[in-house]
C-alpha cells in the first residue's frame, strides 16, 4: 500500500511495520477487475491475527474466487489508533491501503469473547455504525464467524450475518450469493433474506426474541416464514481434498507464531466436558500422512520457515501420527526443520513417541491433567488416572526433562477443597517422582509449574448450565491453592477471575449484552485480554448504566428446560446428549472416548466415521 | 557432517518503501528465511542449533532507506555471483530487492563512510541549514554506555543543501567507520524543533579510498 498519508502517524507508534502491508507474498489483485471487495479483519493485534491459521485458510477460499479480492485487517494498538483518530484517517485493508468503509464486505473472526471490544470498535475507527440497525446501503456488509459465533447473541446487533461452522465453502456460497445481488441490484435488505435460506448463514435481525419476568428467555422466532428457525453448522467431510494454503503472506513482524502450521485433523474423541472445541468440532476428521507431509513441503518451499508447528486438538489421538512423523523426520532433521507439537495428553504414548521421536522439538512440556483429584476428572470426563500422568512424567524425566508444567482449573462443577489441595498434591509427588529417579538426566533440580484458570462455563458444553463461582469464591481457592504448596520446586501462577467473570458474561450471553459492548466503545474499552487495558470496574459501571445484571449470565444456574440465548443454533451434537453428559458428570460417572464406545453425540448420522453408529443408545 | 569448505558471498541489496518501517532485528528474520527459499547452498553453524551465516555491513536504522545496502552470507560452493543474485532476488519481499552479488573486495572493517539524502520539511533555508551543520555540531549523543553532549562535527564529511517547494533536502556524507559510525538522525535532531518531519535514504557506502563498497 502506498504509505504516504500515514507516514507521520507512522513515525510516533511502536513496530510501524504492523499497518503498512508489504509482506513477503502480500496478494495483490487489481481491483478493477474483481466484482466483490472484502477485508478480513481480525479483533486483536497484527501479531496475533497474522497467526491465525482458520484466517489464512478462508482467505485463501475467498481469493481463489477470481472476482473476489479479500485483503487484511487488524486492530491497531492504542497508539495508532489515537494517532488515526487526531488525523481522520480511518481504518484500512493492509494490501490496497483503501479505507474499510469502502469494502464490499467486512468479515470478522471471532476467536475469543474478549475481543468482541475490538470488532465494534474497528468499525467505528473504520467509520462505520457500529449498529447494524444503523447501516444503510453505503455501508459493506458485516459478517462475523469463528469459535464465538456458536453464541453469536451478545454481538447480533453489530453483525449483518453470522457464519456457522467451518466456512471454506459456506462463505464462497455466501460471497457468490452478495455478487448476484450487487449485479441485480438488490437491496441490502433482499440479500439477507436470501442470505439467511444458505445452510450455516444466521441473519440475526430476521428473529424476534422476547423475555420472561425473571430475564430468561420467552421466545425465539423468525420474523418470516422462510427464515430458519435453528441454523446448522456447516462442515468439511474431507480433510485431505480441503482447500489448505501451501503459500501466504510471511509477517515480517514477528508474529506470536512465526512458523508453518500444520492442521492434522478437527474434532476430537475425548468429549471433555468443559471443552467447547470438543463439542462444537466434531466430528473427528483427519488428514492422511502423505497429505501432511506434501503440504508441509510445499510450505517450507514457499516460507523459508525453520519451524513446524503440528496442529489440533489431543495430537496424541491422530491414528496417522507415527506415520506422519516418520514421513516429516525423513526430511525435515536434513533441512534443519524442527518439528513441534502441541500440549499432549500424558499417557504411554507419550513415552513411545519419545523413544521414537527424540528429534521432535518441544516447546516446553504442558500437561493438562484439569483437575487434582480422580473424581474431579471424572466429573469432567477427563479420562485419564493418576498412574498415567505419573508414567508420563517419568517418561519426560526419562528423556531428560526437568521441567514441564501443568494445567489445572479452579471452579469446575462439585469443585472442593479436597479437589484444589489435590492440585498441590499432585504436583508435589510429580517433584518427588523426579528425585525418586536416581537416573535422572535432568541437571540441576526439577520445575513443575501449575498454571490454573478459572473455569469459565461455554455454550454447546454438558456445563452450559453450570454457574462460573463468583469472584470472591475463585479468589478463595487461588489463595488456598498457593498455601498448599510448600516447595520452590512448583511455581504457581493463576488467572485473573476477574477477567474469566467477563468472559462468562460474554460465553453465555443474549443479544441485551450488545448495549454494554456498544457502551463499552464508546467509553474506550478495547483489548479486554490485555492486561494494560482490561478495567473491571469500569465495566461494572458499564452494566450497571446499560441496567444489565452481569451475575445473572455467569454464575447462574441454568435450566434443562430453559431456552438458552445459543439454542436456535445447531452445532450437530444434541441437547439431548448434552443433558445426558451433564448428568452423567454430576453422577461422577465417564464416557469413554468415541473410538471406544459411540456415545450417540448427535454426529454418528450426520458423517462421523470414528464411531460405530448408535453404540449407546 | 558439514563440508569443511565455505566461501564468503557479498550481497548487494536495497532497503526502500515500507520495509523502512521494520526493525533490523525483523529484517534479519526475514532475510535467512529468503536465504532459505533461494535454494542457495547455504552454510550453517556447527553449533547445537544451526543457522544460516549472515552479516550485515551497517543496517540502517528503522524509518531510514538504504539505497546500497550490503550483507555477506557464507555458502558451501562457489557459485557464480549473477546467479546467486538471481535465486536471491527471485524470493526477498518486495521493497528489499537484490541489485547484485560478488565475492567480497574489501572487509567490512574498512567501511569509512556513508552518503545521505535528507528530506527536510521545515520553513529553514538551505544556506541556514548548511550554515548551522558547517559549525560546531553539539548534540546529546548516545553511546552503548553512556549518553552525553557531543561535538559531532569532525564526523561530518559534507553538506550541501538545496531549497525545494516543500523545505530543504540536505546532502550529508558522514563517517561509517566501525568505531566512529554517526547516525544521520543526529543532524536532524540538532536543527531541531524547525524540522517538523524528515525522511532519510542512505544512497551509498563508501571504503577508505571513498569508492563503493565492493
Amino acid at each position: 500500500m502506498n504509505t504516504e498519508r500515514i507516514k507521520h502517524l507512522l513515525a510516533k507508534v511502536e513496530k510501524p511495520g504492523r499497518y503498512t502491508g508489504g509482506e513477503y507474498g502480500e496478494l495483490i489483485k487489481d481491483k478493477n477487475t474483481v466484482d466483490v471487495r472484502m477485508a478480513f479483519c481480525f479483533p486483536d493485534t497484527y501479531e496475533i491475527g497474522m497467526s491465525n491459521l482458520g484466517v489464512k485458510i478462508l482467505r485463501h477460499c475467498l481469493n481463489s474466487l477470481p472476482y473476489v479480492w479479500c485483503e487484511r485487517a487488524y486492530a491497531p494498538w492504542d497508539d495508532m489508533e489515537r494517532e488515526m483518530r487526531k488525523e481522520g484517517v480511518p481504518l484500512y485493508a493492509l494490501e490496497s491501503g483503501d479505507d474499510l468503509k469502502d469494502m464490499d464486505i467486512l468479515a470478522f473472526t471471532l476467536q475469543y469473547e474478549l475481543a468482541y471490544t475490538n470488532m465494534v470498535n474497528m468499525l467505528d475507527l473504520s467509520g462505520i455504525p457500529m449498529l447494524a440497525a444503523d447501516r444503510g446501503e453505503e455501508y459493506p456488509l458485516v459478517i462475523a464467524g469463528g469459535p464465538c459465533a456458536y453464541n453469536p447473541e451478545p454481538v447480533a446487533d453489530f453483525v449483518d450475518v453470522f457464519s456457522i461452522g467451518e466456512g471454506e465453502f459456506a462463505l464462497c456460497e455466501l460471497v457468490a450469493l452478495y455478487r448476484e445481488c450487487k449485479q441485480l441490484g438488490k437491496t441490502k435488505e433482499q440479500f439477507l433474506r436470501e442470505a439467511a435460506k444458505l445452510k450455516g448463514m444466521y441473519v440475526p435481525s430476521l428473529y424476534t426474541v422476547s423475555y420472561k419476568e425473571d430475564g430468561t428467555i420467552a421466545a425465539f422466532t423468525p420474523k418470516y416464514e422462510d427464515v430458519p428457525a435453528v441454523i446448522e453448522k456447516t462442515f468439511l467431510t474431507d480433510m485431505d481434498s480441503a482447500p489448505f494454503p501451501t503459500e501466504h503472506e510471511l509477517s515480517f513482524i514477528e508474529a506470536v507464531h512465526d512458523r508453518m502450521v500444520l492442521e492434522v485433523f478437527r474434532g476430537c474423541i475425548r468429549g471433555c466436558r468443559f471443552c467447547q472445541a470438543g463439542m462444537v468440532y466434531r466430528p473427528v476428521r483427519e488428514k492422511s500422512p502423505d497429505t501432511l507431509n506434501a503440504q508441509a513441503k510445499a510450505l517450507y518451499k514457499s516460507t523459508g520457515y525453520n519451524e513446524i508447528s503440528m496442529c489440533s486438538l489431543s495430537i496424541s489421538d491422530y491414528s496417522g501420527l507415527g506415520e506422519a512423523l516418520e514421513k516429516l523426520l525423513g526430511w525435515t532433521e536434513k533441512e534443519r526443520v524442527n518439528l513441534s507439537l502441541p500440549s499432549m495428553r500424558i499417557d504411554s504414548f507419550y513415552a513411545e513417541l519419545m523413544e521414537k521421536a527424540m528429534n521432535v522439538r518441544q516447546s516446553g512440556l504442558t500437561f493438562a491433567p484439569e483437575a487434582g483429584t480422580q473424581r474431579l476428572r471424572d466429573v469432567i470426563n477427563k479420562n485419564i488416572s493418576e498412574d498415567e500422568i505419573m508414567a508420563g512424567c517419568a517418561a519426560a524425566f526419562d528423556g531428560g526433562r526437568s521441567s514441564l508444567k501443568l494445567y489445572f482449573m479452579n471452579g469446575l462443577p462439585t469443585e472442593t477443597n479436597d479437589d484444589i489441595r489435590g492440585i498441590a498434591g499432585l504436583a508435589q509427588r510429580i517433584v518427588d517422582l523426579y528425585y525418586s529417579k536416581k537416573r535422572s538426566k535432568g541437571k540441576g533440580g526439577v520445575s513443575v509449574t501449575i498454571s490454573v484458570s478459572c473455569f469459565v462455563p461455554k455454550p454447546f458444553t454438558p456445563f452450559q448450565w453450570m454457574p462460573q463461582d463468583r469472584i470472591d469464591e475463585l479468589k478463595r481457592k487461588q489463595l488456598l491453592l498457593k498455601e498448599c504448596i510448600t516447595t520452590r520446586k512448583i511455581s504457581y501462577n493463576y488467572h485473573d477471575s476477574e477477567v474469566s467473570f467477563l468472559e462468562a458474561v460474554f460465553a453465555r450471553g443474549d443479544r441485551r449484552l450488545s448495549a454494554a459492548i456498544a457502551e463499552a466503545v464508546r467509553r474506550g474499552q478495547r483489548f479486554d485480554s490485555w492486561d494494560e487495558f482490561f478495567d473491571y470496574g469500569k465495566w461494572m459501571q458499564i452494566f450497571e448504566d446499560t441496567g444489565i445484571d452481569p451475575e445473572f449470565y455467569a454464575n447462574r444456574t441454568m435450566g434443562f428446560d430453559e431456552i438458552l440465548p445459543w439454542d436456535h443454533i445447531d452445532c450437530g451434537v444434541t441437547k439431548e446428549f448434552l443433558i445426558r453428559e451433564a448428568k452423567a458428570a454430576i453422577a461422577e460417572r465417564t464416557t469413554p472416548d468415541c473410538r471406544t464406545r459411540c456415545s450417540a453425540c448427535g454426529m454418528q448420522d450426520k458423517g462421523c466415521t470414528v464411531c460405530k453408529k448408535g453404540g449407546k443408545e | 557432517m558439514q563440508p569443511p569448505v565455505k566461501y564468503t558471498l557479498r550481497i548487494f541489496w536495497q532497503k526502500k518503501g515500507n520495509s523502512k518501517y521494520v526493525s533490523h532485528l525483523d529484517t534479519q528474520r526475514a532475510v535467512v528465511r529468503a536465504l532459505i527459499r533461494s535454494g542457495l547452498p547455504l552454510y550453517y553453524s556447527q553449533g547445537f542449533n544451526p543457522h544460516p551465516k549472515l552479516v550485515f555491513a551497517l543496517p540502517v536504522s528503522i524509518f531510514q532507506e538504504a539505497l546500497y545496502d550490503v550483507f555477506d552470507i557464507d555458502i558451501t560452493e562457489r557459485i557464480s555471483p549473477k546467479r546467486a543474485a538471481e535465486m536471491l532476488g527471485a524470493v526477498m519481499p518486495g521493497d528489499t530487492p537484490v541489485i547484485g552479488a560478488a565475492y567480497p573486495v574489501k572487509k567490512f572493517k574498512e567501511l569509512y563512510a556513508a552518503s545521505y539524502l535528507i528530506s527536510l520539511d521545515t520553513d529553514l533555508k538551505a544556506a541556514e541549514v548548511e550554515k548551522a551543520l558547517r559549525g560546531e555540531v553539539v548534540v546529546e549523543k548516545k553511546s552503548k554506555k553512556k549518553c552525553e553532549m557531543t561535538d559531532i562535527s569532525p564526523m561530518i564529511y559534507g553538506v550541501s543543501a538545496v531549497d525545494t517547494d516543500r523545505g530543504v533536502i540536505l546532502k550529508a556524507t558522514l563517517s561509517a567507520a566501525p568505531d566512529a559510525y554517526l547516525n544521520p538522525k543526529y543532524l536532524v535532531d540538532f536543527l531541531g524543533d524547525k524540522v517538523r518531519f524528515s525522511e532519510t535514504v542512505r544512497e551509498m557506502l563508501f571504503d577508505k579510498e571513498m569508492q563503493p563498497l565492493k
